[in-house]
């Protein structure tokens, strides 16, 4: 018999415990401290707590205020110090003329937007809309060239490693260049216009966007890819079907970097070689020491970017991952992340697809 | 139908470094099958029969040999496949996966698609979406896939082990009964010899370094349940075989036996 037998047998789990010893036998447990530092029985110590929960929870005068609950809710908190900035920023603007205030800056994009671009005044042809328009023409042109070549160029780079060994010290280099460094080239070879933006936009935005796509095609999983490859799916049909919903999460992530990335270059060729745009009137209040008016076109790069990323992005975003929703959500925690080895059907989700 | 013809199939892996040697998963593979037989390949885990249904539905390549899958009329057959998992899209509904292998989305390819599903048991599931379904029906969806494309020859990859005993246990019946139905031509894929005894008419036993071993008919009458004495009988005949090949290979390498003997030393002194 090995000791682990005789030990088994010496301390048989099976045997019954009498509840009256074990009760006394807690009540006998002898502490370190002596009984001066005994804690209570356990009915004290949850009579004690559920006291302390008690005092806790008793409600108060405050609390059926609706204003007071108001302030003190998630959104009330958020919106509360948004105040309490705008209001500190308000008062030490008061401080200097060189520093930008709310009310000055909003002050300042309404006399952008009285004021005509060309010709008489309308709600588009003024100095706010029409600078915008410029900025997010150029923007778009640039990016429209950034998804054409990054997303081929990476899949490529995924697909085959001799594409990959081809491109990777370039995309390499053109992430370690910084912007302002195309910028200037860009502006010394192409000059004022439409080029140099577009062409600061391609060079910045097209590796990061190229990092993700080539990194989406490592999450293609392999086992359906040989599924595609046995039954000799069509390659459209699997581009379609298999490739793009793979790759969604670094897709859009890609796409949004390449946003993100691409308006900051075209505000910046605009702010050192540009007649027109955002980063144009910028650059020009700034040199005109106006700092409210530098301060305005400042919240229109925000705004529009803030803009782009919640209402297009963010939706394309929820759109390519719908299906996540209809199964229970995101994450390896929900239903979508699970294996399943038997048992009954879960119930059909309400926001099936 | 189908015929597959399996002439000397050798498959080697690189190693993974250095210093390891080339992994030898088949040696000389060798067999025929052809029209409506349902053949089961059964093996030891890592005797290679996974590596072969692999080279046979194309995912690998063979090292050397050569293994041909045409139908009737000669030409390359149409292939349906049922792995271990039951690799569905998660993104498409069960519908959608199905039609996924289709060649088109003709009124007739819907009515088939949907027949299958019948078959399988899951109609009005359709609209589901894989993470919605248990293993048993995720896998009863590869099925209906596998089958809905018609194809000459099906390979089924061990499909029921990673499910529970109760769900396999019914899924085997019902390939039975699908079988039974579409008399397709079927190499099945099992390191289980009950399985392979209840539902194949033709058991190859593949021994490890991926070689052929031995050849057996099953003539059991359909349908094989498994609490029947002829199927717990040819089950015994089966597995005295895996016990020949297991002393056969501990003659030729005389580690296995060494570490046969310590585990029968340790077993006699409890």
């Amino acid at each position: 018999m090995t000791d682990v037998d005789k030990a088994v047998d010496a301390n048989d789990g099976l045997d019954a415990v009498d509840p009256v010893d074990t009760a006394k036998n807690l009540e006998d447990w002898k502490w370190e401290g002596g009984d001066a530092q005994r804690p209570g029985t356990m009915a004290d110590r949850m009579a004690d707590s559920m006291a302390a929960e008690t005092r806790h929870a008793a409600p108060t005068a405050k609390d059926g205020n609706p204003i007071w609950r108001a302030i003190t809710s998630d959104r009330g908190a958020r919106w509360t110090s948004w105040l309490v900035i705008l209001i500190v920023w308000q008062i030490a603007g008061q401080a200097s003329e060189k520093f930008p205030t709310p009310l000055g800056t909003v002050e300042h994009l309404v006399k952008e937007f009285q004021a005509p671009y060309h010709g008489p005044w309308s709600v588009w042809n003024n100095q706010l809309v029409q600078n915008i328009v410029i900025s997010l023409w150029r923007a778009l042109a640039g990016l429209t060239f950034v998804i054409l070549i990054g997303v081929p160029v990476g899949w490529a780079m995924g697909r085959w490693w001799r594409v990959q060994a081809y491109f990777t010290d370039g995309v390499t280099i053109g992430l370690a260049l910084p912007a302002y460094i195309w910028a200037m080239l860009a502006i010394m070879v192409f000059g004022f216009g439409m080029k140099a933006p577009i062409f600061t936009v391609v060079v910045s935005a097209t590796p990061g966007l190229i990092v993700h796509v080539l990194q989406g095609t490592f999450a293609i999983p392999r086992e359906l890819q040989d599924m595609t490859h046995v039954y000799g799916v069509p390659f459209q049909r699997q581009v379609r079907n298999l490739t793009l919903p793979s790759m969604a999460g670094q897709l859009v992530a890609g796409v949004r970097l390449a946003v993100l990335a691409g308006w900051g270059c075209v505000v910046l060729v605009e702010w050192f070689g540009s007649n027109g745009g955002v980063g144009y009137q910028a650059r020009d209040w700034y040199l005109t020491a106006n700092f409210n008016g530098l301060m305005a076109w400042a919240l229109v790069m925000i705004v529009i970017i803030v803009f782009i990323d919640r209402v297009i992005i963010s939706r394309i975003d929820r759109r390519v991952h719908r299906w996540r929703g209809a199964v229970g959500g995101f994450g390896g925690g929900s239903r979508a992340g699970q294996q399943r080895g038997g048992g009954d059907a879960v119930p059909a989700d309400s926001t099936r697809d | 139908m189908a015929v597959l013809k399996a002439s000397h199939v050798v498959k080697e892996f690189p190693p993974p470094t250095k210093n390891q040697p080339t992994v030898r998963a088949l040696d000389g593979l060798d067999f025929e099958m052809s029209g409506q037989t349902f053949v089961s390949m059964v093996g030891p885990s890592g005797c290679g029969k996974s590596t072969f249904l692999n080279i046979v539905s194309g995912v690998e390549t063979p090292t050397s040999g050569s293994v041909t899958v045409t139908n009737d009329a000669g030409k390359p057959a149409r292939l349906g496949y049922v792995f271990q998992d039951a690799r569905l899209l998660p993104w498409r509904t069960v519908l959608a996966n199905i039609l996924y292998v289709q060649n088109d989305r003709s009124e007739e390819t819907m009515a088939r698609v949907r027949k299958y599903l019948d078959i399988v048991g899951l109609t009005g599931f359709e609209d589901m979406y894989p993470a919605h379904l248990s293993g048993g029906m995720q896998q009863r969806v590869g099925i209906a896939r596998a089958l809905s494309v018609e194809p000459d020859l099906l390979l089924m990859d061990e499909p029921f082990s990673h499910l529970d005993a109760i769900t396999a246990r019914t899924l085997r019946e019902e390939l039975q009964d699908v079988w039974e139905r579409t008399k397709k031509t079927i190499l099945y894929v099992t390191h289980d010899v009950m399985e392979a005894v209840q539902l194949s008419g033709r058991i190859i036993i593949v021994a490890y370094g991926g070689k052929n071993f031995a050849d057996y008919e099953n003539t059991l009458p359909y349908p094989r349940l498994q609490h029947d004495p002829a199927v717990a009988a040819m089950q015994a005949q089966i597995l005295a075989v895996f016990e020949d090949m297991e002393a056969r290979r501990r003659e030729l390498d005389p580690r296995i036996a060494e570490e046969a003997e310590a585990v029968s030393k340790r077993r006699s002194r409890v």
